[in-house]
Order: structure tokens, then C-alpha cells, then sequence
């Protein structure tokens, strides 16, 4: 009897420890346990299984450590003191305008450079593919392995996000259209993938984001490349578990179109898609990070207002029970 | 921000904010971030967007960009329509940056609309309005405060540079942050600045977006 209480708390241990995602950032409550929720979503491509991983400590290379010192042009003299945190690596120019931030456990890259992008001056700011073609030339630069890029779900090529900056300029008075359009830099981002998942959120979170200014001149880099390693396997989930899960109040909901909304007069919710993502800490933002990246779901919902469909999101946990 | 020995000038969180205190006095508002001597003001709320025009006295018929304010228990949940906004506000101590950390806050649609329309929601002291173009979480915000102030040696930003690297750090994809102001602004660090007044023309950036 010792034996089957102790192995119980050892799964609710497993479970809880995978599903500690921190929802509240990702959405709203989704507390509508009375609504009629219908599951329509394909599961062919879903993964059966899914693993926690946890971040040991990394490294960043003298390689790209000098690769990215001679990008800013920094000397000796720019470098700033951190007895106390030997993991980090930071340089400054005297004027404030570049600057560089490397934390080697953390394989986190942050460099900028405030002069190589200036909203007036568009000469030599690449196009999408000039701009993809130079970032792409900057990955091994930077110590990031290309195979754990997140691809294109329909083939072997590396999904590219980003995109330009475009500014646009108004009369003093801020009326009527706008008198001129300046497109700035633009902006190449790779996401990482675990297991052919992507985690989600920007690249501060798992990926590498390159930015060009005029000239063609780098006005920003961050990297974010954690030594994930695969620590627990789970389970995943039937659609009718899932479903109990978001009646017993643990997802969360997000519209791109909606903030606010009168869950009321619903009556029928239809889960059209699920995709899996993984949460990851970026680093900074937490004095304690949770160090370690999970799985969780998107399902994307179809509610019906006025005659019309509407598009909406619910994050959800994803894992179940842990696999021996 | 205390961190970088700034001090809080107010916080007004939950039933504590009001629609008067972000309306203008035109509308019988309290206008409080141009009123108690902040110079980095931040708004973090929901928001939503119209996607019909909105003739309301001031709204001149644009789409406007919504904001819900709970008020319970002491008062009634209402909305605060941009146009009733009128951020920024003169001398050293004024309000010269604004975060409004809400999703769309800064919608391009509603924004293009809004200069048809012939209004902005700030005036000529305030550098620049810091807000989205798309659904955002709060994900940012620690960051950007630590860029802006080059705190645990990360680079030392200026307010819109800060604002754009920050966008990396949220959570949900995807992301688009936006910016206004006025131009020459644009280089602004948190010290040096706030004295000046903007004698540029009025800038819409809509920077890439985050995933």
C-alpha cells in the first residue's frame, strides 16, 4: 500500500511539475465551464509524446564572443567590470550608441548599435531576401545550430519571421495621410524548435533575431540558444481529456481582434486546431528562473456572434502522465 | 526603475484607476499622468479597437482604440476612447513618454483613421507614445526598464530602441509593438531629455513583428 501512495504523489509530482506554466502571461482565465465545447481539430500530426526539458549551463564560444566584439568595434577599454557574475560578458563604447551583453550560461546574446538605424536615412537598408541571406551567414557566427531552427511544417526549409520596419511621417500637426514612408531595417528571425516544436514568443525566448539598418549595418542581435536537455517524457493527452482540462478552468484565452468579451451569450465553442508550442524563460526577466522549457497547447476555437465566425485562441496544458 | 533610483510618482491599480483620471480636462478629466510630475508614465490594461467610426464629440469619426476601465467597487465600469486623451505635458518634470501596454493600443488601422480624422492622442511636449499594434502580454516590461536603464550591464538603450528589443522577450505570437511620437525624439535616453520640447514632425513606426 506504501508502495502505490508513493508512486501516486510521483506521477502528481511529474504532472505538476510539467504543467507549471505560468498561463497567466499567455491569456485570460477561460472559466466557462457550462459552454458546449466541441473538438473538431485533426490530431494526425500531433505528437504522441512530449519531453520536459531542463537548461544546464551553457557555453558561448571565443569565437563568437570575438566575432561580436570586432561587429561593435569594441576595445579592452569598453568592457565592463563583473567580478561578481563571471558568466557575463559586457562591453559599451563611451557614447552609450553600441553596446553588448553576453551571459555564457545562459548562451544569451544581446548587441545593439543605436547609429544603424535611423528612421531618416533608408540607403542600403536590405530587402527580405539581401537581409535573410546575411543573417543566415551570421548563425554559425553566433554559435547557432541551424538543424534546431524551426521549419516550415510543410518541408525541410527554415521559417523566417520578421520583417521591415516602416515608419511613417506626418505633418507636425499629426493630420491627414502621411507625407512620406521610410522603410528603415529590417528584421530577420529564426525560432527554435525542441523535437520539431517551437517554443513560443520572441526570440528572447528561444532563437536569434538579426536586424539591418542603413548600409546594411547590424543595428541588433539577440540570441537565446539554453542547453536544453531532454529530462522527462510524457504523454499526450486525448482531445476528451484536453477539453476537461479547459471545463475545469485550467487554459486561458486570447482573441488578436478581442480583449474584452461577453462569454455569456455563447453557447457552442468548435476546437478547429491544435498546435503545440514550448514555454521557455528568457533570460532577465525572472531572479528565478524556472530553467527548464514544457509543452502546452494552442487550439484554435470558432465561436459564432451576429451570424459570423470569430477566431480565438485557448492555451491549455498539454502533457499528461509521465512515460517510464 | 527604483532600481535605476527612480521613484514611483503614483500607482493606481485595479478599482483605484478611473475613466476621469485618463480623460482630458475638455472631457471633465483628471488627466492624471500629465498632472503629478511623472515624466515616464505606464498604462497596463486591456484594449480594443473599433472598427467603425466613432462620432462622439472629439472622435471627429474615427476608428477609435478603446479603453476598458473596471472602477468597481467605487464606480461604474466604463470606457475611455483615445480622443479623449490628451498625453504630455511641459517643463522638466512633465510627461514626456508614455507606455500604453495594452493589446492594440496603438492599432496602424485605427492610428491612419485617427489622422484622418485630425487628432492624435497627445500633444507637443510629449517625445514619444510607446504602445502595440497587435495583441501583447506584459512580458516586456521588466526588460525594457532594464535596457532603458543599462542595468546588470546589459547595453543602456534609448526609451524607443528598449522598447523595440523588449517586444522579443513577450510570450505570445505574434507580437507587434508600435511607436509615435515625434522624430526628433527618437534618440532619447531617460536623462538629458526631459527639458526639451519637440520641434519635429509626428512619426507612426511600426516595428517588425516579434515572434
Amino acid at each position: 500500500m506504501k508502495k502505490i501512495i508513493y508512486l501516486s504523489f510521483l506521477a502528481l509530482c511529474g504532472a505538476s511539475f510539467g504543467q507549471n506554466i505560468p498561463f497567466r502571461h499567455l491569456g485570460s482565465p477561460f472559466n466557462q465551464t457550462n459552454v458546449d465545447l466541441v473538438w473538431a481539430a485533426p490530431t494526425n500530426n500531433l505528437p504522441r509524446e512530449l519531453w520536459v526539458y531542463r537548461a544546464w549551463p551553457a557555453s558561448v564560444s571565443t569565437d563568437t564572443i570575438s566575432n561580436l566584439v570586432a561587429l561593435g568595434s569594441f576595445t579592452d577599454r569598453d568592457r565592463k567590470k563583473s567580478p561578481d557574475n563571471p558568466h557575463l560578458i559586457s562591453y559599451a563604447d563611451p557614447t552609450d550608441k553600441r553596446g553588448l551583453l553576453i551571459n555564457t550560461d545562459w548562451a544569451f546574446i544581446h548587441y545593439s548599435d543605436a547609429d544603424a538605424n535611423d528612421m531618416h536615412v533608408t540607403n542600403g537598408v536590405p530587402g527580405k531576401q539581401q537581409a535573410f541571406e546575411m543573417a543566415t551567414t551570421w548563425l554559425p557566427k553566433l554559435g547557432v545550430d541551424s538543424r534546431q531552427l524551426y521549419r516550415n511544417p510543410q518541408g525541410a526549409t527554415i521559417k523566417v519571421y520578421g520583417g521591415p520596419d516602416t515608419v511613417f511621417f506626418y505633418a507636425r500637426e499629426g493630420k491627414g495621410s502621411a507625407l512620406a514612408t521610410n522603410i528603415c531595417m529590417y528584421d530577420v528571425t529564426f525560432k527554435r524548435a525542441l523535437d520539431g516544436v517551437e517554443i513560443s514568443g520572441g526570440s528572447a525566448r528561444g532563437g536569434c533575431t538579426v536586424e539591418f539598418g542603413h548600409h546594411a549595418r547590424i543595428s541588433s542581435i539577440i540570441v537565446s540558444w539554453r542547453n536544453y536537455k531532454r529530462d522527462k517524457l510524457y504523454s499526450v493527452p486525448t482531445p476528451e481529456i484536453l477539453l476537461k482540462w479547459i471545463r475545469e478552468g485550467k487554459a486561458v484565452w486570447y482573441s488578436p481582434d478581442f480583449d474584452v468579451f461577453d462569454w455569456s451569450s455563447i453557447k457552442k465553442i468548435v476546437i478547429t486546431k491544435i498546435t503545440p508550442y514550448y514555454y521557455s524563460d528568457a533570460y532577465g526577466m525572472n531572479d528565478n528562473p524556472q530553467n527548464w522549457a514544457s509543452p502546452f497547447a494552442e487550439l484554435e476555437a470558432k465561436i459564432e456572434i451576429n451570424q459570423t465566425n470569430a477566431i480565438f485562441y485557448l492555451d491549455c496544458p498539454i502533457i499528461g502522465e509521465t512515460k517510464p | 526603475m527604483q532600481r535605476g533610483t527612480w521613484q514611483s510618482g503614483f500607482i493606481k491599480a485595479n478599482g483605484d484607476l478611473h475613466a476621469s483620471d485618463l480623460r482630458k480636462a475638455s472631457f471633465n478629466g483628471g488627466n492624471v499622468f500629465n498632472t503629478t510630475n511623472v515624466s515616464l508614465g505606464l498604462l497596463a490594461l486591456h484594449g480594443a479597437y473599433g472598427t467603425s467610426q466613432d462620432y462622439t464629440t472629439g472622435a471627429n469619426g474615427a476608428n477609435q482604440i478603446y479603453f476598458p476601465i473596471d472602477g468597481r467597487p467605487t464606480s461604474n465600469p466604463s470606457w475611455v476612447r483615445m480622443s479623449e486623451m490628451d498625453l504630455g505635458s511641459a517643463g522638466t518634470n512633465g510627461l514626456k513618454w508614455m507606455g500604453l501596454m495594452a493589446c492594440n493600443s496603438l492599432r496602424q488601422q485605427n492610428w491612419n483613421s485617427m489622422q484622418s480624422a485630425g487628432w492624435k492622442p497627445f500633444n507637443g511636449n510629449l517625445h514619444l507614445l510607446l504602445g502595440a499594434n497587435s495583441v501583447v502580454d506584459d512580458g516586456n516590461l521588466i526588460i525594457w526598464a532594464k535596457y532603458m536603464l543599462g542595468l546588470d550591464l546589459n547595453p543602456k538603450e534609448t526609451i524607443y530602441n528598449a522598447w523595440r528589443d523588449s517586444a522579443s522577450f513577450c510570450v505570445h505570437r505574434p507580437v507587434q509593438f508600435a511607436i509615435a511620437g515625434f522624430d526628433d525624439c527618437k534618440q532619447d535616453m531617460l536623462t538629458g531629455t526631459n527639458s526639451y520640447t519637440p520641434q519635429g514632425n509626428v512619426f507612426y513606426d511600426a516595428l517588425p513583428v516579434a515572434q
